[in-house]
């Protein structure tokens, strides 16, 4: 019983907690249990919140007892990244740098969201060291470990997040992706983790890595979840510079809508010549092609620009930024960061001026020719690792695969992009692949990825803990 | 674009990074080799037309 509690979709969860035929505080107690019992295993959870997350449990079946007006994730649990602000604790970034500093004054934005639609927080997750240094064994706690086989990976920078999910201790959390973070843990962990578009969820009251591609999204189990919770966290901040002041549409309402009709890109050359993914990962993509052309969808291959174009482009963006948050920390406490943040962030430091603009530069260009390329398309399909989860504390195994991705290009251009489970390999680790969308269309991102969810079972699957 | 191990101290130096320069001069050196090896791998214009994308505006890159 307590198992099947633990792994209830967040929808039915919510469902089921609105009915009144689940106690939030049961819930509540009933995943802190299984992390009791299990996170010493995974390091999912860098802070668990046992007293105040039954205190606001107990709460919200007040408010049920009492009829009120419940939001859409009431009486809900979530994990949040702790890069992720929450009034009256502190924010880590999982770093020695950050480790003493006060408790925070305010919630960062999607907290205050989730908190407003009832959820309830659990705790905060870990992370690699302020979303980029990692795994890391040199740090104040421990990397978090993947569900599937503790001696993986479990993707990053959002581990925590992508591994407490898979494990069934909370239904949703939030991640942050400013070269893959959100869809890097959802692939190694066979969960749903959607980058929605740049400037869709508000950015505020989360510790920066880079201003410019830095996005903050939901991980669930299920995408019909995922999209739920889109809804929740989506909206205009005026507090947030990068936030976009457009229309939010219901992100479920075409869950049911089905494929047949839509023509789809898939971009084969990420993963057949500009890298050469593993033969499964890339049988696990020709599979669920043909799953949607199954069901109506036509798919056409389309090209766009290298990888490697792409992927030059985003580290001089990503490290100058990145440099210039850390350039006083790093003269004057290197020694509080890991081996992994420093040879990471370090380059940053001597880029210049020009490389920063001409990336900028560069960047105008692949988004406008990306834009280009899927005007007539409704949807692209795009593998999002090269390999599955590799072995966790292997640095030559992390040097070689870590880059090994496609996800880069979409912080680039804004696009939103999910990642979500294509099957297992041989070893029993997920595969996955990237559904990627025009400019504030995720609703449309969603209905492909429930179509093919749909057709297959891979959600269904659970880690052997 | 390659640099000298006292020139490049002295980059370091006048960056502030005297404590790694200290502790882990290869990891300065591997850092400057990194930097420079990946903007070189930038492809770059040379239309004066073509201007950055600008970093705040949400919409920039629609």
């Amino acid at each position: 019983m307590s198992e099947e509690l633990a792994f209830l979709s967040l929808t039915e969860a919510a469902a089921r907690i609105r009915a009144g035929e689940l106690s939030p505080v049961a819930y509540t107690q009933t995943l802190l249990d299984r992390i009791t019992a299990h996170d010493g295993q995974l390091d999912s959870f860098l802070r668990v919140l046992a007293d105040t997350a039954l205190a606001e449990a107990a709460a919200a079946e007040q408010k049920i007892a009492a009829g009120e007006k419940l939001g859409p994730l009431h009486g809900v649990p979530f994990g949040l990244k702790d890069i992720v602000d929450v009034a009256g604790l502190p924010t880590t970034a999982h770093s020695q740098i950050l480790a003493q500093e006060p408790p925070k004054v305010a919630d960062a934005a999607v907290t205050t969201r989730l908190r407003d639609a009832g959820g309830v927080l659990l705790g905060k997750t870990a992370t690699h060291e302020f979303a980029i240094g990692g795994p890391s064994f040199d740090l104040p706690w421990p990397p978090a470990r993947n569900p599937w086989n503790r001696d993986r990976y479990p993707g990053g920078s959002s581990s925590g997040s992508g591994a407490a999910v898979a494990a069934g201790f909370v239904p949703m959390a939030i991640g942050t992706d400013t070269g893959g973070s959100v869809r890097n843990p959802a692939s190694c962990c066979g969960i749903v983790g959607m980058k929605a578009t740049y400037g869709r969820v508000s950015r505020r009251g989360v510790a920066p890595l880079s201003y410019s591609l830095d996005h903050v999204g939901p991980m669930t189990r299920t995408v019909a979840d995922n999209a739920l919770m889109l809804n929740v966290l989506a909206g205009y901040d005026p507090e947030d510079p990068g936030s976009a002041d457009v229309d939010v549409p219901d992100f479920t309402a075409q869950l049911d809508t089905g494929v047949a009709g839509l023509r789809l890109g898939v971009i084969r050359h990420f993963h057949n010549r500009d890298m050469i993914a593993d033969g499964e990962m890339a049988a696990a993509l020709e599979s669920a092609l043909v799953v949607l052309e199954d069901q109506g969808a036509e798919v056409v291959e389309i090209e766009t620009e290298p990888l490697a174009t792409y992927h030059a482009c985003n580290r001089v963006i990503l490290l100058s930024e990145a440099y210039s948050i850390h350039r006083r920390w790093l003269a004057e406490r290197p020694e509080d960061y890991s081996a992994s943040f420093l040879e990471r962030v370090l380059p940053g430091a001597f880029l210049t001026g020009n490389d920063y603009v001409d990336s900028l530069r560069l960047r105008r260009k692949l988004t406008a020719g990306f834009n280009q390329t899927i005007k007539d398309l409704d949807g692209v399909i795009v593998i999002s690792a090269m390999d599955a989860a590799f072995v966790i504390d292997d640095s030559d195994e992390i040097a070689k695969k870590y880059p090994r991705q496609a996800r880069i290009p979409f912080n680039l251009t804004g696009n939103p992009a999910l990642a979500l489970p294509t099957g297992f390999d041989d070893d029993g680790m997920p595969l996955a692949m990237q559904i990627v969308g025009k400019q504030f269309d995720e609703a449309m991102i969603y209905r492909i990825a429930a179509a093919y969810e749909g057709a297959t079972n891979w959600h269904q699957r659970r880690p052997p803990l | 674009m390659s640099m000298n191990d006292k020139a490049l101290a002295q980059l370091a130096t006048s960056l502030g990074l005297e404590k790694i320069l200290a502790a882990q001069p290869e990891l300065i050196r591997n850092a400057y080799d990194n930097a420079r090896a990946m903007a070189g791998r930038l492809e770059r214009s040379d239309d004066i037309a073509d201007e950055p994308s600008h970093v705040f505006r949400a919409d920039n890159n629609v």
